[in-house]
């Protein structure tokens, strides 16, 4: 699996236990990607700033990426392992030496860094060896940029998914190869990439985790194509099933319908600030929230939509604290969701301004730690739910995956349903062509991690939500509500 | 993994030198460009340089040239995968802090023989 192992040494002029303590440090420009995360401790996800050594698209020098620390030995060794956009194992040693510490940092990387990098030098999507009767599906998702942070485990939860269609039989006999494809949380390059890989490997379907901006780009060539596309994120929920196009994430209303009453009835308050990133699934929840609001009493004092990766909020929290909004409702994405939530919580502002961020799941609040206590999130899965069919997911995750890959949260856990749903709907059809599989997903039900769904004749996913609040160190779920209420 | 042949001195020799990495970083970033916009690029080494680079970098199969009308276009490729872990390279070497010393790099591992 490892395939590049590379190692640099410096000498620093402190003693070891001064050098190790810069890890992490704010600052400390330069160490390990610039590595921030809550605390310095095995498990703690940190947030990575990868120098590129050409442009990424729109221009930016560096790669927002994520790692985890998986050992922590004070002054000696610290071993880090990366999640995106690439995997691999760092371990970084202190050693004693002449007037300071020697570090040395070995970086053990995966061949996927390989692919990732030659994809951004204009090659196209995963080009590895393929077995001729391989059924190839794609899962569009984001490993780098702001919603990059759900991509590994929405690509282990895909991987975990193939593996147990394959070892059932695959689809008549034949195995489902799943090609990841990297949309770097822009449109554009979503949809070239998704295009080339079609075009060259003749895809059965795509399943995708990215964002409803990619989803715009990306289902316009779908359809022209008579590609069968299964998205699986949470999306605005306004339009029905269109062909071979089956939106089967919550819909914004599933999200809000019930949440906002309840996060209201809870805490008492009524006055609320909308803010959110500047794009289509983000304007539909400051609409529907601001509807739902007004219909249960509740009024809006304050909105605010930022560009997507925005992550300077100085001006945003003072005009929360100047508009007197008792509560928030963020529908702000990935780091721009960690940002924001962190100089809420540094603001001290928890104790006063409740919220309510439908998209906080588990990859967002793994960074956050302690800093997104008390925010409440409506979804249709969190890792915590308490069954029997998700423990066992948990553990063959786990058991594949190891103890420290991300949890699986509702967005990243929908490839796995999505996945599955096709091969199920493949077989019933008794073959995996889009068109006939689009026909036989009509009606299909599953019982998975999540519960018991089923795919209704809009093409949308019947499933229960769940309502949760967010601990230091996960979800605790506090409700349970029916989709399709609103 | 450890590679003798001609070829992969050709390409050690291509990714041995700052201003042909730079080059290459140039070519990922920018849509066939032609050889006078790489040496635009480049103000401090002269036209002649550049054409000297590009051939080795062509030589190394890491760049190739293309035909448009009179002008030569250049792009990545089709040796991509030696030109990505030099960018990976590039990438981990800035990974540490310099401190007040000079920080020093020892490639080792299987891939990187060949490069080291």
């Amino acid at each position: 699996m490892r395939e590049i192992v590379l190692v640099n040494e410096t000498h620093l002029g402190l003693p070891p236990h001064e050098a190790f303590g810069m890890f992490g440090r704010t600052g400390g420009a330069g160490w390990m990607f610039s590595a921030r995360f809550e605390n310095a401790e095995p498990g703690t996800a940190a947030g990575i700033d990868i120098p590129l050594p050409f442009a990424a698209p729109g221009g930016e020098a560096t790669v927002r990426g994520t790692a985890r620390i998986v050992e922590v030995r004070p002054y000696r060794r610290l071993v880090l392992q990366h999640e995106t956009p690439w995997t691999g194992r760092i371990t970084i040693t202190f050693a004693p030496e002449a007037a300071g510490t020697r570090v040395r940092a070995v970086t053990e990387l995966d061949e996927d860094a390989l692919g990732w990098m030659t994809q951004s030098l204009g090659c196209a999507a995963p080009d590895g060896e393929s077995r001729a009767d391989e059924i190839p599906v794609a899962l569009l998702t984001s490993l780098s940029g702001t919603a990059g942070l759900f991509g590994r485990a929405a690509a282990n939860c895909a991987a975990l998914a193939a593996e147990e269609i394959n070892a059932e039989g695959g689809i008549g006999g034949r195995p489902v190869r799943v090609e990841v494809i990297d949309d770097r949380t822009d449109a554009a390059t979503g949809l070239a990439r998704l295009r080339d890989l079609d075009q060259r490997r003749g895809l059965a379907a795509v399943v995708g985790v990215h964002s409803s901006a990619t989803f715009n780009a990306v289902s316009r060539y779908a359809q022209a194509s008579g590609l069968l596309y299964l998205y699986t994120a949470a999306n605005e929920g306004s339009q029905v099933q269109d062909g071979m196009l089956f939106r089967l994430g919550e819909s914004v209303p599933d999200q809000l319908a019930e949440s906002v009453p309840a996060l209201m009835r809870e805490s008492g308050g009524r006055a609320w600030y909308l803010i959110g990133n500047d794009y289509s699934w983000p304007r539909a929840v400051c609409t529907q929230g601001r509807r739902i609001a007004e219909h249960h009493r509740g009024h809006v004092v304050g909105q605010r939509l930022v560009r997507l990766g925005e992550s300077v909020f100085d001006g945003v929290l003072e005009d929360i604290e100047a508009s007197g909004a008792d509560l928030v409702l963020s529908s702000l994405v990935g780091w721009s969701s960690i940002d924001f939530e962190r100089r809420f919580h540094a603001a001290g502002l928890r104790g006063r301004i409740r919220t309510l961020a439908p998209l906080l799941e588990e990859s967002t609040r793994e960074h956050l730690g302690a800093a997104g206590s008390g925010v409440w999130s409506c979804l249709p899965y969190f890792s915590a739910l308490d069954t029997a069919e998700n423990a066992n997911f948990l553990r063959r995750y786990r058991a594949a995956f190891g103890a420290w890959a991300p949890s699986p949260s509702a967005l990243t856990e929908s490839a796995y349903e999505g996945l599955h749903l096709f091969a199920r709907a493949a077989r019933k059809a008794g073959s995996p062509r889009g068109s006939e599989v689009s026909r036989a997903l009509h009606g299909l039900t599953l019982a998975g991690p999540r519960g018991r769904v089923s795919v209704g004749a809009d093409g949308r996913l019947r499933q229960s939500m769940y309502l949760a609040e967010a601990t230091a160190t996960g979800f605790a779920v506090r409700g349970q509500v029916p989709s399709g209420t609103a | 993994m450890i590679d003798q042949s001609h070829e992969s001195d050709l390409v050690f020799r291509a990714l041995n030198d700052a201003t042909r990495r730079a080059i290459l970083a140039l070519l990922a970033s920018e849509h066939e460009p032609t050889a006078g916009d790489i040496a635009a690029a480049f103000p401090a080494i002269g036209r002649t340089a550049v054409s000297a680079h590009l051939r080795i970098l062509r030589d190394a199969q890491l760049v190739s040239e293309v035909r448009d009308g009179k002008r030569r276009r250049y792009r990545l490729g089709p040796n991509r995968a030696d030109a990505a872990i030099a960018f990976l390279r590039q990438i981990y070497e800035q990974s540490l802090p310099a401190g007040d010393a000079v920080a020093s790099e020892r490639p080792e591992g299987l891939r990187e023989a060949k490069n080291g």
